[in-house]
C-alpha cells in the first residue's frame, strides 16, 4: 500500500466511523443520519463451465451485502459512505470493502440546474449502471450484460470505484435535461484480486499500479426520461513494476473505453442498448515480448415488458468480441497454444454471445424476486477462477446458466 | 384499520362479526376509493421555501431526489407508498414518470451516496402534517387543502 493510499484508506475508515457514531447532538440538528442497505442472494446453476462457484452442481456463490450511512450536515454539504461485501465464486471472497465514502459538496443549486464536487473514494458512472453495479435490485437482470459491465482485465477496480475527485453538473431545459460526470482517479497499486485477474499469476513479485484514470459521461434525459441517451469516455492506464528477481518485466496496459446508451421508456414496455469499443493495449511484462494492441468490442439489447403490477419479463441479447479482428477466436487461440505455452485457451475464450430471458417479480417495494435463463455460446466473460480448464484449453463453447436471486433493500 | 383488531378489548382469538364486518366494508371503500385517484394532484410546499411556482423540469428534479436544496433550504421529498394508486397518478399525470422511472431513481440515488431517499408517509393526513411543520418538506396531494405552514407550489409547463 502506498502512502496517499493508505492515507485515504484511513481517512474513509474515519468518515464511515463519523457518521456512525457523531454525538446525539448533531442528530438532533435537523440533520439526521440515514442508513440504508441491500442484502441479495443468487442460485446458480450451469449445464457446462462454472459461474460464480461450482455451478455445474448448483452454487448459492453469489451473496451481496451493502449498509450505506448519509448524513447532510448543511444544505449544500452532504457525506456519505457504502460498505460492502460481494461473494461471487472464486474470485470474491465477501471480504467487506469500501465501496465509497466521500464528501460532497453542492457548488449550485437552483431552478435551472445543479452541480457539485465529491472528494474521497467515489463511484465512477459509466453508461447506465456502473455506477450501483453490486446493487442487485438496481440492475437490469441478475447478472449485468457482461460485454459493457465487465469483470475481468486490470480496469475492475476502476469500474467499482477510485480514489479522487468527481465532478457532476446538470442543466434543466424545458423538456430535456443534459448532465455531465467527469471522475479522475489519483494513482494507486490494484487490489490484490485485479493483480492475478490481469497477471494471470499471484505468484508475481512486483507490483501492477494504476498510474492515471479519467472518466467523462455526458447523459441527455428527454421529457423526464422517457428517451435517455449517453456517452461514456474512460482512459486507464495501468503499469507493473517489477520487484526483486522478477520473471516480469515493467509493462503497460493501456485501455481507452467508449460507451454508447440508449434507452426509451413507455409505461409497460423499455427498450435498452448499450454498446462499447474498447483499445486494450499491452507492452512489456514478458521479455522480448512484442508491443500488442486489440479493440474489444460488446453490445446489448435488452426489451422489458411489465404485464402486471411488480411484475416485468425481459429478453436480452448480448455480445462480445475480444478482438475485432479475429471474431471466432482462431488466431488467438492459434497464438496462445504455441509451444512454450503455460495456458493454452480454445478459441470460445475469445468471444461470449448470450440470450437471456428473465423475470422479475417486486413483491414489495423493498423485496425483488427474480429469475433468469441464459443461453450461451462461448467463455470470454465467465471467471476463469472458476475454471481452471479454461487454461488447458478445456471449457464448452456452448452452454445454459439457470439463475434465481432474492434481494431485499431497505 | 388493522389496528381496530387489535384494539377489541377483551379480544381473546376469535373476532366478533360486526368488528371483521367494519373492517371489511372499511377495507372495500378505501380500496375502491383509493383506485380512482380524482383529477390531477397537488404539489404542496412548506412555506420555508419562498417560491410559489417551479418549473415542471425542477419538480421533477426534486422528487427524483436530484436537486436536494432551494434558496439555501434543504428539501425533504415526501411520497406515499408507490404501491399507492394516488402516487401512481401523481407520478404519471403530474411529473410525466412513470412509477418505476422514480423508483429507479430512487434506488440508484440512495445506493450511490447521493442523498437518503423519500421520505415515506402513510397516508395523506400524515403527509399534510409532515409538509407543514417540516422546513424545505415537498410532497403532492390528492386535493387541494388548507393548511397553516405549507401552500400549494403552481407548475409553470406541465405535462400536457
Amino acid at each position: 500500500m502506498t502512502g496517499h493510499r493508505k492515507a485515504i484508506a484511513w481517512a474513509s475508515a474515519y468518515l464511515f466511523a463519523t457518521l456512525f457514531w457523531l454525538p446525539p447532538q448533531l442528530h438532533a440538528l435537523d440533520a439526521p443520519l440515514h442508513l440504508h442497505g441491500f442484502i441479495s442472494q443468487g442460485y446458480l446453476h450451469s449445464t457446462h463451465n462454472n459461474y460464480y462457484g461450482s455451478s455445474t452442481q448448483g452454487s448459492f456463490d453469489l451473496t451481496e451485502l451493502g449498509v450505506n450511512a448519509f448524513l447532510a450536515p448543511t444544505a449544500s454539504l452532504s457525506l456519505a459512505a457504502q460498505l460492502v461485501s460481494r461473494r461471487a465464486g472464486e474470485l470474491y471472497d465477501g471480504t467487506p470493502r469500501m465501496d465509497y465514502a466521500f464528501m460532497d459538496y453542492r457548488l449550485h443549486s437552483s431552478t435551472d440546474g445543479y452541480g457539485g464536487v465529491r472528494l474521497g473514494r467515489v463511484k465512477i458512472p459509466i453508461g447506465f449502471h456502473n455506477e450501483t453495479r453490486d446493487v442487485a435490485t438496481t440492475r437490469p437482470g441478475i447478472l449485468l450484460p457482461q460485454s459493457v459491465y465487465v469483470e475481468g482485465l486490470g480496469i475492475r477496480d476502476f469500474y467499482i470505484g477510485v480514489d479522487g475527485m468527481a465532478a457532476y453538473w446538470e442543466w434543466f431545459q424545458e423538456r430535456s435535461s443534459l448532465q455531465m460526470d467527469l471522475g479522475l482517479a489519483l494513482p494507486t497499486t490494484l487490489q490484490g484480486e485485479t493483480q492475478a485477474a490481469f497477471l494471470r499469476t499471484v505468484s508475481a513479485p512486483g507490483d501492477l499500479r494504476l498510474t492515471s484514470g479519467q472518466n467523462l459521461r455526458l447523459l441527455y434525459e428527454h421529457d423526464g426520461g422517457l428517451l435517455r441517451l449517453a456517452a461514456t469516455y474512460s482512459r486507464v492506464r495501468t503499469e507493473y513494476r517489477p520487484g526483486g528477481q522478477d520473471f516480469l518485466v515493467r509493462g503497460q496496459a493501456p485501455v481507452d473505453a467508449l460507451v454508447f446508451s440508449m434507452e426509451w421508456n413507455r409505461e409497460d414496455f423499455s427498450l435498452v442498448a448499450e454498446a462499447v469499443h474498447r483499445r486494450v493495449g499491452r507492452s512489456g511484462f514478458i521479455p522480448f515480448a512484442p508491443d500488442a494492441t486489440r479493440y474489444e468490442q460488446g453490445y446489448y439489447v435488452q426489451a422489458t415488458y411489465r404485464f402486471a403490477r411488480g411484475w416485468e419479463a425481459f429478453l436480452r441479447h448480448d455480445s462480445h468480441w475480444n478482438d475485432r479482428d479475429d471474431r471466432g477466436g482462431e488466431q488467438q487461440s492459434a497464438a496462445s497454444r504455441g509451444s512454450q505455452s503455460l495456458a493454452p485457451q480454445a478459441p470460445h475464450r475469445f468471444f461470449q454471445h448470450q440470450w437471456t430471458l428473465g423475470m422479475g417479480w417486486r413483491m414489495t417495494p423493498q423485496w425483488l424476486l427474480r429469475a433468469e435463463w441464459h443461453h450461451i455460446h462461448g467463455t470470454a466473460l465467465t471467471p476463469l477462477a472458476d475454471n481452471p480448464a479454461f487454461d488447458q484449453a478445456g471449457g464448452r463453447a456452448r452452454w445454459d446458466l439457470f439463475g434465481l436471486q432474492a434481494s431485499f433493500t431497505f | 384499520m388493522r389496528d381496530s383488531f387489535f384494539r377489541r378489548p377483551g379480544g381473546a382469538g376469535i373476532f366478533g362479526y360486526r368488528q371483521v364486518t367494519l373492517a371489511l366494508a372499511l377495507w372495500v371503500v378505501t380500496a375502491l376509493f383509493s383506485s380512482v385517484p380524482a383529477g390531477a394532484q397537488v404539489v404542496v410546499i412548506n412555506d420555508s421555501i419562498a417560491e410559489t411556482a417551479l418549473p415542471i423540469a425542477t419538480i421533477r428534479a426534486i422528487f427524483s431526489l436530484r436537486v436536494q436544496a432551494l434558496d439555501g433550504q434543504k428539501l425533504t421529498v415526501f411520497v406515499l407508498d408507490p404501491r399507492d394508486p394516488v402516487h401512481a397518478s401523481f407520478s404519471k399525470d403530474v411529473l410525466g414518470v412513470f412509477p418505476y422511472q422514480l423508483q429507479s431513481a430512487w434506488d440508484r440515488s440512495v445506493f450511490s451516496g447521493a442523498s437518503s431517499g423519500p421520505v415515506v408517509v402513510n397516508s395523506e393526513t400524515e403527509m399534510l402534517r409532515r409538509v407543514s411543520t417540516t422546513a424545505g418538506g415537498i410532497g403532492y396531494l390528492s386535493l387541494p387543502a388548507a393548511q397553516e405552514g405549507m401552500r400549494i407550489l403552481n407548475i409553470q409547463g406541465g405535462n400536457p
